[in-house]
């Protein structure tokens, strides 16, 4: 009797624990649902429409021609940010995690950009792109971006390259292989999936950023966010809505793909090490 | 372990210049756009300020070659800059503590969860940090706002007006809070997953309840993950941006939002660079308290344990 007392009580506890579990993740939701349901109005002032939905603010977004700029400029640095944080960090991660004595000193270097004030970062790299001279340009956006998203891809590729099994690489070398084609053919195919999901971060990232893209970007250089504050802070549309509805689905697109990729990755390492 | 030579082993140097072009890129990038911008903020915040009706054509924000201590010594009478530092450190100290508390038990839960059920959670977690802080904010004023869904319950059941978070400070603390919380839940579920269950069930059986069981086996374990989180959240607090500037009224501007308005709003760069220069400092001294307490606190809990002693006596 007291046992089944107890367990009812655990029951009850853990039910209500996941309850709030659930509220609070639908605290966190609501508020990018909200944003889609407001894309949706039919009218010309930001609101959530009951009556009648339309699509008119998504059209407006394909036709108006800064909105457009926006969006191919935030695709097209998201993508070469993208790439070129990949290409380093692929570098970074494979020293790093080859020697311990690299690392002390090359991963706090890598990971500062995380701590430091993306404020005071963006004001410092407003000079010396400009000495650079690509301000004003895509460029100029690229190299902020990466920057700013090498931590990320650093981290998520180290961590998959210490997972790897050691005695693969021993055995390939012991096998004649030189180090060179140990790792193209032995450790990089492992890489696959965390390539994937570090790129598809790093992309998602850029393209979302606003702070750097307010600081270092100019009108020719707009992204998507940079086009969104001056009409979150003095005008209000509900393009801005229809605009923030793309942003997050870009989102939650990547972090599907994200998700199928690093599943198979889990699965993979799992079934190797059996 | 036993390794073939292969026929030519590579000599040192050899190794050295792989190592080096493998790394290079990456580090090159972050010196160029993290280190070296840090190092041109305190030059130009040495700058003697650009002159009135030039500055506002965008043509002399600062004067070049100049070498001036005005704009860094009228910081410290400076009230709007004092004012902005208090608020800061209370915001990001607010908000660091309010997501411990919310992140903490949110993080026990989704630990206990199925791998699966985890994961699904985990990736809710993410969505809101993948997609733009405007686009998370706008959605939360309007969440919050008069007309949103929160308000149109709350007005029917409790006949409230909507809740008064609109420009003040209220409302960038929960904003920032909203932000930051992620984070937190995705650091401690980490640690709270990396508990030895066996330990905990150990405890158990030895006739701990839970809520022993927590204090003894699982808050020593997680403590270090704690302050972590608590420290980079507290860093990040610090740096606040988007929700001061959005959600508050100019008595909850930050640091961060002062220098990006003596810059774009007052053309005045060496002020700008003067304000960040100090938040920098404010930030890199909150990173070294957390990392003395991290240290101390793993310190402690490693001679606690080698002791056989319980470490949170």
């Amino acid at each position: 009797m007291r046992f089944l007392a107890q367990s009812t009580r655990v029951r009850v506890a853990t039910g209500t624990a996941r309850l709030l579990l659930a509220a609070a993740m639908a605290m966190l939701l609501l508020p990018l649902l909200v944003s889609v349901w407001a894309s949706l109005t039919p009218g010309s002032m930001v609101s959530l429409p009951t009556q009648e939905v339309s699509l008119r603010w998504y059209q407006a977004l394909a036709t108006d021609p800064r909105w457009r700029l926006a969006m191919g400029n935030s695709l097209t640095i998201a993508a070469a940010t993208a790439a070129l944080a990949t290409l380093a960090g692929l570098g970074s991660a494979t020293v790093c995690a080859a020697s311990p004595r690299t690392a002390a000193w090359l991963t706090p270097l890598l990971l500062a950009p995380l701590v430091i004030p993306p404020v005071a970062l963006a004001m410092g790299q407003l000079p010396v792109l400009h000495a650079l001279g690509v301000w004003g340009t895509a460029s100029a956006l690229v190299l902020a971006h990466t920057c700013w998203t090498l931590p990320v891809v650093h981290l998520v590729l180290v961590q998959r390259l210490l997972e790897l099994d050691a005695t693969l690489v021993a055995a390939a070398r012991g096998l004649g292989a030189s180090r060179w084609r140990a790792w193209r053919w032995v450790v990089l195919p492992q890489l696959k999936g965390s390539l994937v999901i570090a790129a598809l971060f790093a992309f998602v990232l850029s393209f979302n950023e606003f702070l750097l893209a307010l600081f270092v970007g100019t009108p020719q250089s707009d992204t998507l966010p940079r086009v969104i504050w001056p009409s979150l802070r003095y005008t209000l549309s509900p393009a801005v809505a229809a605009a923030s509805t793309v942003s997050t689905g870009i989102a939650a697109l990547c972090l599907v793909v994200v998700a199928a990729f690093g599943w198979s990755a889990f699965r993979g390492a799992s079934s190797s090490s059996r | 372990m036993h390794r073939s030579a292969p026929r030519v082993r590579p000599s040192w140097w050899h190794r050295l210049i792989v190592t080096l072009m493998a790394a290079a890129p990456a580090a090159l990038i972050v010196l160029l756009l993290g280190v070296l911008p840090l190092g041109w903020l305190i030059r130009m915040s040495l700058y003697a300020r650009g002159g009135g009706a030039a500055a506002t054509r965008g043509a002399g924000f600062y004067q070049p070659g100049t070498w001036s201590t005005e704009s860094v010594v009228a910081l410290w009478s400076d009230p709007v800059a004092g004012a902005a530092l208090e608020w800061t450190l209370r915001l990001s100290t607010i908000t660091s503590v309010l997501c411990l508390v919310v992140g903490l038990p949110m993080a026990l839960v989704i630990g206990r969860l199925s791998a699966r059920w985890r994961r699904v959670v985990l990736l809710g977690v993410l969505l809101p940090k993948l997609t733009n802080v405007l686009v998370l904010l706008f959605g939360l004023m309007l969440t919050l706002g008069a007309s949103g869904p929160l308000s149109m319950v709350l007005g029917q059941v409790f006949a409230w007006g909507y809740v008064p978070v609109h420009h003040n400070a209220l409302a960038v603390v929960l904003g920032k809070t909203w932000l930051l919380l992620p984070y937190a839940v995705l650091l401690l579920t980490r640690a709270v997953v990396a508990v030895d269950p066996a330990q905990l069930r150990a405890a158990r059986g030895l006739g701990a309840g839970p809520w022993a069981a927590f204090l003894h086996v699982t808050l020593p374990s997680i403590l270090p993950t704690m302050v972590l989180t608590a420290g980079l959240l507290w860093v990040w607090g610090i740096g606040a941006f988007v929700a001061p500037y959005l959600m508050g009224a100019p008595d909850q501007y930050t640091l961060a939002v002062e220098v990006q308005r003596a810059t774009f709003e007052q053309m005045n760069w060496p002020r700008g660079a003067a304000l960040a220069v100090l938040l920098l400092m404010v930030a890199s001294a909150a990173l070294l308290v957390t990392g003395g307490v991290y240290w101390a606190v793993t310190r402690r809990l490693r001679d606690g344990s080698m002791r056989g002693q319980p470490c949170d006596s």
